[in-house]
């Protein structure tokens, strides 16, 4: 025969506009969350695919002539033989591979256009020897000295480790996903601030009844424990909601399009369970954070009676 | 043994006049009074002070042998869980059923449900509303409101019991039967104010009076209330008080 509540919380009007806030708040802070941890992931795979893997540039060798300058394919050849050498004498566990000149071309493709004939080109233009390194130990001791001993070699040799662009890159992720965090906890709290007001607006509108408890002897928390539990249950019901519209939206961005796995900047979406419980477990933070706020909000009302 | 003592009381709503002036007497554990007084008198007031709605702007004002402006929330509220109000307008909560008006203050006492439902249902079959346990009281009539607020008021066997013109919307037969009622829980003990302008009652139940006028109270016997301009009636009803007395014996022992 006992009532859920003792005061109608449930009955009065704008509880589903409070709901439907919260499932609109919910939805904006889960996917900002969700975005943030597809960031985090993107650039950590960013930065274990990248790890350990260098790139030696030889400069191309050029020669006085009577035209002018003349590219020394023969010189640059010699250099990338010093260089391997060096590896393989000096550097055990490091492996070293010459790029095919077919592919360094490659490279430049999109800045030069489809190039048809390769000798050509190599005769033409000063493409330069890239050597692919792979490291298993990417101490920067380490890479000093290869780098000191690729110097010894060549001024031309220079040791790429894609410092530049990929600290750049990482840089500016770790900046929006740093700002996606920032911009949940913002939802998170303007949701908060939003049912802080209904829980507020809600005690105004029933003080009559509040009143009526008080004067029966209810203790403050009596009270303040029916609001808190309807605070909870409507924020829980709203938060589970949206996150349920939110992590449908992620499935989606999930499976619609599966980049290509062997790219090196890989931009695959995906989130690790640790993740997926963080997010699955907003609508329970949303319940327990409405507890404690109505609950608070509501003592801070009462003590307005003697 | 006093129950409560007023000394040099005052009271003010806001930055507004005092409405009580020095209020100063005891009433006595197990007493039973009206409380009367011309409109404006400050009954209403007095009753806020008396079930701790409000505390008292100056003098001291002790309770169950408590200080009321010294007391802790805590301890305010076990007070009032030791005192029963009628209030005029029933104040019952309208979506709550009567069954569950009634329990209101058993629970909040921490009783069991099994105790709950057991003295809901008894207290609701005497007052006669054993059909309407389930019925919002939006759907009941004046008087059937008024006996669910009574029963709120007594089911948790009060020590005090404030009632703001209990019989005001019930007939005479059923009014004198309350009346009884309050005697009968008197005789256990509890001490009774009731705040009444029906003359013909409290000319019938010789009861001390708390009178008030422009905001001084003062205790008088029953047969010096006329000393004191209140215009208690002469009439007589042929009411059948035995019978009345004799529904109510038993219910509370």
């Amino acid at each position: 025969m006992k009532r859920k509540y003792d005061i109608p919380l449930h009955k009065k009007a704008g509880t589903g506009f409070v709901l439907w806030t919260i499932v609109l708040m919910t939805f904006l802070c889960a996917t900002t969350l969700c975005g943030s941890f597809f960031l985090t992931n993107i650039t950590n795979n960013m930065e274990a695919n990248l790890t350990g893997q260098l790139t030696i540039e030889i400069k191309a060798q050029l020669t006085p002539s009577d035209t002018g300058l003349e590219i020394d394919k023969k010189a640059q050849d010699e250099l990338a033989d010093k260089v391997l050498a060096l590896i393989q004498n000096n550097y055990p566990g490091v492996v070293a591979k010459r790029l095919d000149n077919d592919y360094v071309i490659g490279l430049i493709e999109p800045w030069l256009g489809v190039i048809e004939n390769i000798p050509e080109m190599e005769n033409a233009f000063p493409i330069p020897t890239l050597i692919a390194v792979e490291v298993i130990d990417t101490s920067k001791a380490r890479l000093e000295t290869l780098q000191q001993d690729l110097k010894a070699i060549s001024s031309d040799v220079y040791l790429d480790k894609h410092e530049r662009w990929l600290d750049g890159i990482l840089m500016i992720t770790n900046r929006v996903k740093n700002i996606g965090f920032f911009f949940a906890v913002l939802i998170g709290a303007t949701a908060l601030i939003a049912i802080s007001g209904a829980s507020r607006a809600r005690l105004t509108m029933h003080f009559a009844e509040i009143e009526l408890l008080h004067l029966m002897g209810a203790f403050d928390s009596y009270i303040s424990r029916q609001f808190a539990k309807h605070s909870s249950k409507m924020a829980f019901e709203g938060a589970f909601v949206g996150t349920a519209l939110c992590l449908g939206t992620a499935f989606v961005l999930m499976f619609a399009e599966k980049p290509n796995q062997d790219d090196i900047l890989d931009f695959d979406l995906h989130l690790e369970i640790y993740q997926w419980i963080a997010i699955g477990f907003i609508p329970v933070f949303a319940g327990i954070i409405s507890y404690i706020s109505a609950d608070i909000t509501t003592k801070n009302f009462l003590k307005r009676l003697p | 043994m006093s129950l409560m003592q007023f000394e040099n009381v005052g009271l003010r709503y806001g930055t507004g006049p005092e409405v009580l002036h020095d209020i100063s007497f005891e009433l006595e554990k197990g007493s039973f009074h009206f409380l009367n007084g011309a409109s404006g008198a400050g009954k209403t007031s007095l009753l806020k002070l008396m079930y701790l709605g409000m505390k008292p702007t100056r003098g001291r004002y002790h309770m169950f042998d408590t200080e009321i402006n010294k007391a802790s929330r805590e301890e305010l509220s076990l007070l009032r869980q030791k005192i029963g109000i009628v209030f005029q307008d029933f104040r019952l909560i309208p979506h709550l059923s009567a069954f569950d008006n009634v329990a209101l203050p058993l629970r909040i006492a921490g009783h069991s449900e099994k105790q709950v439902k057991n003295n809901v249902i008894e207290l609701l079959e005497w007052v006669g509303l054993g059909d309407y346990m389930n019925a919002d009281p939006t759907t009941m009539s004046g008087g059937q409101q008024q006996r669910v607020a009574i029963a709120r008021a007594v089911i948790n066997r009060p020590q005090l019991l404030l009632a703001d013109e209990p019989t005001g919307n019930l007939d005479d037969t059923i009014g004198y039967k309350l009346l009884h009622l309050f005697e009968e829980l008197n005789k256990l003990g509890t001490t009774i104010i009731i705040a009444s302008h029906n003359s013909m009652l409290m000319k019938h139940f010789k009861h001390r009076h708390i009178y008030l006028s422009k905001g001084h109270a003062k205790i008088i016997e029953s047969q010096e209330l006329s000393n004191f301009g209140t215009d208690l009636s002469e009439e007589k009803k042929n009411i059948d008080l035995e019978m009345s007395q004799k529904d109510t014996e038993g219910l509370f022992s």
